[in-house]
C-alpha cells in the first residue's frame, strides 16, 4: 500500500526551520557528519549533535495551533539494512517566538546497516482536544520535516580482530598483547574464517591502541607493531609454504591465499613468489629488515 | 556479541536446491557446525564457538521432537514449535541487527546447521520444500523466527513480556505484525499493537481475530506516514493503539450489521 501523500491537517512552510549541520562525534572535536561513512564495528557508537533553529511564532501560525499546543523538535533515524527506525533525541519548544534547540544522541553502530536517515521534525508533543478545523490533533503529527541521508560503505576492508581474555585460554601467554591465529597450511580458506588477531582484553593499552577512532601517538606506534608482525607472520608464513609459491597467486577470491599474494604484489613489485622465498629462508635477516622498511614500521 | 558464520549466498543456493527434495533423516545426518567455505564478520563481537552451536541445534531439536519431529505435524505442533524456537533463537543468538540483517547467517542456519528442521517444518507428507525456508529473506525458517522475537520484546518494563505474546498470536497475526518493516522496525511499536490487539479481541469476542489485525494495520500504515511513533512516550504509543483499535471495532460492527 501507498503512504499517504497529504496529511489531514495543516503543515508548516520549510523556512520555519533553520537547522544546522549535524556534527559526529568520535573524539573530543566534532566533525561535519559526512554523507559516505566508512566502515564501523558493531561496537562503534555514532555521537550526533545538531543545532537548530525553530521559528515558533511563525511555525504556529501556519499550522493554525495554538499558543498553548506544546510542541517537540525531534530527531529520529531509520536505516534500509536492519528496517530499524528509533528516536536520537528529543526537546520539548519553549514559549518564545523563536528557540533555539540543540539536538543529539547516539546510534549504535550494530543497529544500522545500508543507508541511514536521520529526520528532524517539529511534531504534537500531546494529544490535542478541539483547535482549529484543519490544526493537528494526534500526539506526534509531523508538521515540518527535514532529512539527512547517509551511506554506510562496506568496501573498508577490515582485519578480523576479536578481544579475549588471555588469562581464560591455554594458549596464549596471558601476559601478551595479541596474537595471530591463522593457518598457514590450508591457505584455500576464507581470510575472514581463517585468519584472527586476538587481542588480550587484560592489555588495556592494547586494547585501547585499536580500539581508539582517532589514535594518540602512544596508540599509533602500538598499532603500528601489530601491523608490521601480523604482516610478517603472513608473508613470511606463506613463502615457507611451498604449494603458495608453486600456485603463485592461483587461489580463489578472498582466500587467504590469494590475500596474502596480493599483499606480497604491494609490498615486493616485479619480484618473484621463489625469489623472495629463497631470499626469507637464506637471509633471514635481511629480509625481516627489507620487510620492516617496506611495512614502514612507525612512521605512520 | 555473538559473530555467526555466514554462508557465501551462491553455496546457499546449491546446498538449498538438493535439500528441498532431501528426507529428514539424510540432512540429520549431514548437518554440521562448520562449513569450509564460511566466513565471518571481522571485528565486533567474537565468533560462535562449536560448542554454542551444538547446543543451539540440540535445543532446537528437543523442541521439534516435542512438536512431532521427525514425523508428520499438525498446524498446532508447528506453530508450538515456532514460537518456543523463536525465544530460543532470541536467547542463544544474541547479535547486534546488523549483523541478524546479514543472510549469510541465517543461510548457514538453515543450510548447515539445522536443514532437518528447516524440512520437517515445511516439508509435509512427500511435498518439496520452498526454497525461500532455506535462503536468506523475510520467509527463511530461523530468520523470521529471530525478527519476530526481535521486534516484539517489549522495550518498556510495562509491555507484555515476549513469550507470552508469542504464545497468544497465531501465526497469520504475527505475519501481520511483522510483514510491513516501516512498521515492524519502530521501537516498541508492533509490541504495543499486539498488546493491543490481544484486548480488543478479548473484549470484543464476536469480531474475528483476523479482520481485527488486519484492518489495525492498514490504518497504522496510515498514521505511519505522517506521525513519529518512534518519537512518542510508549504512553501515547499506547493511547494510538487504543484509539485505533476502537475504531476498527466501531468499523466492523457497523459492518456486520450491514
Amino acid at each position: 500500500m501507498k503512504p499517504a501523500i497529504a496529511v489531514p491537517y495543516k503543515r508548516a512552510a520549510s523556512h520555519r526551520l533553520t537547522v544546522g549541520p549535524w556534527e559526529l562525534w568520535l573524539a573530543e572535536s566534532p566533525s561535519p557528519l559526512p554523507s559516505i561513512l566508512p566502515g564501523l564495528d558493531y561496537g562503534s557508537i555514532l555521537r550526533l549533535r545538531r543545532e537548530v533553529i525553530v521559528d515558533a511564532a511563525g511555525l504556529r501560525s501556519d499550522c493554525s495551533l495554538a499558543d498553548d499546543v506544546p510542541l517537540l523538535v525531534a530527531a529520529c533515524w531509520s536505516s534500509t539494512g536492519t528496517s530499524l527506525r528509533r528516536s536520537l533525541g528529543k526537546a520539548e519548544l519553549s514559549d518564545d517566538d523563536t528557540c533555539l534547540v540543540e539536538l543529539g544522541g547516539d546510534i549504535s553502530a550494530g543497529d544500522i546497516a545500508g543507508t541511514l536517515k536521520i529526520e528532524t521534525c517539529i511534531l504534537v508533543a500531546r494529544p490535542q482536544d478541539g483547535g482549529a478545523p484543519l490544526a493537528a490533533r494526534r500526539a506526534g503529527s509531523i508538521l515540518l520535516q527535514e532529512r539527512k541521508t547517509v551511506e554506510l560503505d562496506t568496501s573498508t576492508s577490515f582485519f578480523p580482530v576479536e578481544v579475549v581474555d588471555f588469562k581464560a585460554s591455554i594458549w596464549a601467554n596471558s601476559e601478551a598483547g595479541w596474537m595471530l591465529s591463522w593457518n598457514t597450511y590450508n591457505l584455500e580458506q576464507p581470510f575472514l574464517r581463517s585468519v584472527r588477531l586476538f587481542i588480550n582484553a587484560a592489555h588495556l593499552r592494547i586494547v585501547h591502541a585499536v580500539s581508539g577512532e582517532a589514535p594518540t601517538e602512544e596508540a599509533s606506534a602500538i598499532r603500528s607493531a601489530i601491523y608490521f608482525d601480523v604482516g610478517r607472520a603472513l608473508v613470511l608464513g606463506a613463502l615457507a609454504n611451498e604449494e603458495f609459491i608453486e600456485r603463485d597467486g592461483d587461489y580463489v577470491e578472498g582466500s587467504c591465499g590469494k590475500v596474502i599474494h596480493t599483499l606480497i604484489q604491494m609490498l615486493f613489485p616485479g619480484d618473484t613468489l621463489h625469489g623472495l622465498a629463497a631470499t626469507a629462508s637464506q637471509r633471514r635477516d635481511y629480509f625481516s629488515t627489507d620487510l620492516q622498511g617496506r611495512l614502514r614500521v612507525f612512521w605512520s | 556479541m555473538i559473530l555467526f558464520p555466514l554462508l557465501p549466498h551462491h553455496l546457499a543456493l546449491q546446498i538449498a536446491e538438493a535439500a528441498r527434495f532431501s528426507s529428514i533423516e539424510s540432512l540429520a545426518k549431514g548437518s554440521a557446525t562448520e562449513h569450509p567455505a564460511c566466513e565471518y564478520t571481522p571485528t565486533g563481537g567474537s565468533r560462535a564457538v562449536k560448542a554454542a552451536l551444538t547446543g543451539l541445534r540440540s535445543d532446537l531439536l528437543q523442541l521439534a521432537a516435542t512438536t512431532g519431529y521427525p514425523g508428520t505435524s499438525n498446524q498446532q505442533q508447528v506453530a508450538a514449535f515456532d514460537t518456543e524456537a523463536a525465544i530460543v533463537l532470541a536467547q542463544q543468538m544474541a547479535m547486534a541487527p546488523a549483523e541478524a540483517a546479514k543472510g549469510g547467517v541465517w543461510e548457514f542456519m538453515s543450510c548447515i546447521l539445522l536443514p532437518d528442521i528447516v524440512r520437517w517444518r515445511f516439508g509435509g507428507m512427500g511435498h518439496e520444500t520452498s526454497i525461500e525456508r532455506f535462503v536468506s529473506g523475510r520467509r527463511n525458517t530461523y530468520q523470521r523466527l529471530w525478527w519476530r522475537a526481535y521486534h516484539l520484546s517489549s522495550r518498556t518494563s510495562r509491555g507484555r513480556q515476549l513469550s507470552e505474546l508469542l504464545r497468544l498470536l497465531g501465526e497469520d497475526e504475527l505475519v501481520q505484525l511483522m510483514e510491513r518493516p516501516s512498521l515492524a522496525g519502530i521501537e516498541g511499536l508492533p509490541s504495543a499493537i499486539a498488546s493491543g490487539f490481544l484486548t480488543a479481541s478479548a473484549q470484543h469476542p464476536n469480531l474475528t481475530r483476523r479482520q481485527l489485525i488486519r484492518e489495525a494495520q492498514k490504518r497504522f500504515l496510515r498514521l505511519s506516514s505522517f506521525l513519529s511513533f518512534e518519537s512518542l512516550t510508549s504512553e501515547d504509543v499506547s493511547g494510538h493503539v487504543e484509539s485505533v483499535f476502537a475504531q476498527v471495532v466501531i468499523s466492523l460492527h457497523g459492518t456486520q450489521s450491514v
